[in-house]
C-alpha cells in the first residue's frame, strides 16, 4: 500500500497534521507501529518527523516539535503548542463519514442503536443535520449470504441469467458481497464454471447452505469504474444512442463513446454485449432512440425482436 | 540550501496559527526571513501556492482588506476555533464502528477522516458498496448541513436551491429543496449538475419540520410524472422463474393472482405505470417472460411501440 517515492507536499502535510496530534496525546510510539497505523514507510516517517522538528518560528526559540528517535525504532516527541489537536474535517471527510456510517447502518445485521448510530449522532452534532438519506434496499437472500461469506460456507443456488434466459442449479461458496448502481452482488467460487463468478443477488430464486464449511479467502472486490456480469462480454457493438437512451450509458460496460456529428445529443456509443439475447431486449427497451451501426448482421436485430415478441405475446391486438 | 517546502509550508501555518492580528504578505515574508523569495513576483506565487496547499487540506486562512496605511493590502489569519477539530469525542466502540463502516465504502477520504479522529488503517470488510463520488456532494451536504443556499447550473440554466437534502437511490444521488425560482420542491441529479455548487454565503434557509428526502421523491420510478391517459397501475402476467424475481422487487402485496392462465409458477402483479416511459422499460427488461394484460389502452401503447420497432430497419426510425 504504502507509495513509492516521495509523496506530494500535499499528502505528506497532511498527513503530518493528523501524525502530530496522534503522536502528542501518546507522547512515545514506535516507528513500526505508526508505520502500520498511517500506512507510510518508516523511512518516509522519519523524514517527514525530522522536517517537523527543524520547523519553528524565527528566532527559534519556541522549537515547533521536539523529537528524539532511540535505538529502539521509537519515537519521543514533545509537541509544544500547535498541532496538538487534529485539523477540523473537511467537507469532503465529513461527508465520507457520514455517508459511510450510513451506508453500514443500511446493511444487513446493523444496529439501529449501537456505536455505529452513536457515533454518527455525535458527527451530525458536529457537521450539521443534512438529512441525506441511502436507499439501499437488498433482495431477500443478501443478509444470508453475507453470514455465509463470514463463514464460508456453501450455499446451493437456483440463479437465473440474464444473458442466457437460463435458470442454473449451482453450488457457490461466497467471498464477498456488494453494491453497485444500486444492485447488490455475491462475489463466489462457483462449482459449474470452476471460477469466481459475480452473482446479481435479486436473481437468486432460491438459495440454502449445504453444510459445507470451506476456509474463509479475501477476494479483491472490484471498485465502481469496472464491470462484472454473470458472463463475460463476448461481443462489442456500436450504436447510435438518442437522448432519451441516455441511461445506457450510466448503467452499461461502455467501451467508447463520442458524440455523433449529426447532433441533436446522439451519441455513438460501442457497447461491451454480453449475448445477443441481452442485445435484443435492449435495442427494445430503447426502441426509436437506438440504431445499430455495426456489426451488420445486428442491424435488424431490434426489430426481429419486437416482431418476435408481438407474435407471442400480442398477436392478437 | 533553503528549507525544505514542508519545512516552509508548516511554518506559514504555524505563524499564521500564532498570529492575534492578520498579517500582510510583507510581514508574513519579514517573519518567516529565508523562507520565501526576495522578488515580490516570486514570493507572492510561492505563498499563493503554499495559500492553496492549506486550503485544499482544509485550514481555515481568514482574510482581511486593510485599511489606514495599508489601505487596499490583503492580511491573513487563521482562526485557531476553527482549525482544531474540536466538540467530538468518540468512545473507542464508536471510533471502531466508524472505521468499519468505512471499510465497506473503501473511501480514501473517509480515511483520512478516520484518521483525524484517532483511528487506524481501515480492515478489510465482507461487504463493500461501491457509491457513486460527485465533487459536488461534499459541498452539498455541507450546505444541507448548514442551511446555506447553494447555487449550480442545470440543463443549461443557473439555479438557486435550498438543499434540504441529498438521496441515493438505485446507484444516483439526488439534491432535494426548495427552487428559488419555481418556488418549489424540486429534484436534481447530482451527476448531471454543470460545473461547481457555490455556496451562496449569508443566505441561510429553515428546513421544514420532519422533512423527509423519501416522502419528497416517489420510491419507484415507474410513479414518477403524471400518465397521459390516466391509467396508475397495469396488470403485468409474469412467467416462472422470473416471477419469483418480480416478487422479491415488487413485494408479495403486488401480486394479483397466481397460476395465471394455468401456468404453473405465473403470476399476474400489479405495477405502477404513471410514467410510461419507465413502466414500458421495466416490462420489455423481462423479455418475452412478460406479458401486458391490461387495462387496453397500457397494453395498445406497447404493442403501439413495438410495431414502430418491427417496421423499421436498422431499429430507428
Amino acid at each position: 500500500m504504502s507509495p513509492k517515492g516521495p509523496s506530494p507536499l500535499k499528502v505528506r502535510l497532511r498527513r503530518l497534521l493528523v501524525i502530530l496530534p496522534w503522536l502528542a496525546e501518546r507522547g512515545s510510539a514506535s516507528l513500526a507501529e505508526m508505520s502500520e497505523r498511517f500506512q507510510i514507510s518508516e523511512k518516509e516517517l522519519v523524514a517527514d518527523l525530522e522536517q517537523a522538528a527543524m520547523c519553528g518560528l524565527p528566532p527559534f526559540l519556541d522549537e515547533l516539535v521536539d523529537l528524539y528517535i532511540d535505538d529502539d525504532g521509537i519515537a519521543h516527541i514533545d509537541v509544544p503548542r500547535f498541532f496538538t489537536r487534529p485539523l477540523r474535517l473537511t467537507a469532503p471527510e465529513g461527508f465520507s463519514l457520514l455517508m459511510a456510517g450510513r451506508t453500514a447502518l443500511a446493511l444487513p445485521g446493523a444496529e439501529p442503536d449501537g456505536p455505529l448510530a452513536r457515533a454518527l449522532a455525535k458527527l451530525e452534532a458536529v457537521l450539521g443535520s443534512d438529512g441525506m438519506v441511502l436507499d439501499l434496499a437488498q433482495p431477500a437472500s443478501t443478509a444470508d449470504l453475507v453470514a455465509a461469506v463470514d463463514d464460508a460456507a456453501e450455499v446451493r443456488v437456483s440463479y437465473w441469467s440474464a444473458s442466457s434466459d437460463e435458470v442454473s442449479e449451482r453450488n457457490l461458496v461466497p467471498r464477498a458481497v456488494f453494491s453497485d448502481r444500486g444492485r447488490w452482488y455475491v462475489l463466489a467460487d462457483d462449482d459449474r464454471s470452476g471460477e469466481e463468478r459475480t452473482f446479481r443477488i435479486d436473481r437468486i430464486l432460491s438459495c440454502e447452505r449445504t453444510g459445507r464449511l470451506d476456509v474463509v479467502r479475501e477476494v479483491a472486490v472490484p471498485g465502481g469504474d469496472e464491470w462484472f456480469d454473470d458472463l463475460p462480454a463476448v461481443d462489442t457493438a456500436t450504436l447510435r444512442i438518442g437522448p432519451g437512451g441516455r441511461w445506457v450509458v450510466e448503467r452499461f460496460p461502455v467501451r467508447s463513446i463520442a458524440d455523433d456529428p449529426a447532433g441533436g445529443g446522439w451519441q455513438v456509443v460501442e457497447l461491451a454485449v454480453a449475448s445477443e439475447g441481452w442485445l435484443r431486449q435492449l435495442l427494445v427497451r430503447l426502441g426509436p432512440d437506438a440504431e445499430v451501426v455495426a456489426p451488420p448482421a445486428w442491424r435488424d436485430l431490434g426489430a426481429r425482436a419486437a416482431a418476435e415478441l408481438l407474435a407471442a405475446r400480442y398477436a392478437a391486438d | 540550501m533553503g528549507p525544505s517546502p514542508l519545512e516552509r509550508v508548516t511554518n506559514l501555518l504555524t505563524l499564521l496559527l500564532e498570529t492575534r492580528v492578520p498579517l500582510t504578505l510583507k510581514q508574513i515574508s519579514q517573519e518567516l526571513a529565508g523562507m520565501y523569495p526576495d522578488k515580490y513576483v516570486a514570493l507572492r506565487g510561492a505563498f499563493e501556492r503554499d495559500k492553496a496547499l492549506l486550503r485544499d487540506i482544509g485550514v481555515p486562512i481568514e482574510t482581511e482588506v486593510l485599511g489606514g496605511d495599508q489601505a487596499g493590502e490583503t492580511a491573513y489569519l487563521i482562526d485557531r476555533d476553527r482549525y482544531e477539530l474540536r466538540g467530538l469525542q468518540l468512545d473507542d466502540d464508536e471510533r471502531h464502528a466508524l472505521q468499519m463502516a468505512v471499510a465497506t465504502i473503501r473511501s480514501d477520504t473517509g480515511q483520512e477522516g478516520v484518521w483525524k479522529l484517532g483511528g487506524s488503517v481501515l480492515p478489510s470488510s465482507s461487504v463493500v458498496t461501491n457509491v457513486a463520488q460527485h465533487d459536488a456532494l461534499p459541498t452539498l451536504r455541507a450546505a444541507s448541513g448548514s442551511r446555506t443556499t447553494v447555487a449550480f447550473r442545470y440543463r443549461g440554466t443557473e439555479r438557486e436551491l435550498d438543499p434540504y437534502g441529498l438521496l441515493l437511490r438505485e446507484g444516483f444521488w439526488y439534491v432535494i429543496g426548495h427552487d428559488h425560482r419555481h418556488q418549489e420542491v424540486r429534484t436534481y441529479r447530482v451527476d448531471r449538475i454543470e460545473g461547481d455548487v457555490t455556496l451562496r454565503q449569508g443566505a441561510s434557509f429553515e428546513r421544514p419540520d420532519g422533512f423527509d428526502v423519501r416522502a419528497a421523491f416517489p420510491a419507484d420510478a415507474k410513479l414518477l410524472g403524471e400518465a397521459d391517459d390516466g391509467a396508475s397501475s397495469a396488470e403485468v402476467a409474469v412467467d416462472p422463474p422470473l416471477a419469483a424475481v418480480v416478487r422479491g422487487e415488487l413485494g408479495d402485496a403486488a401480486v394479483v393472482r397466481e397460476d395465471a392462465a394455468g401456468v404453473a409458477g405465473a403470476v399476474v402483479f400489479r405495477v405502477p405505470c404513471v410514467n410510461r416511459d419507465a413502466f414500458r422499460s421495466w416490462v420489455l427488461g423481462l423479455g418475452h417472460h412478460a406479458e401486458v394484460l391490461g387495462p387496453p389502452e397500457v397494453r395498445a401503447d406497447l404493442v403501439a411501440w413495438l410495431r414502430a420497432i418491427s417496421a423499421s430497419v436498422g431499429g430507428a426510425a
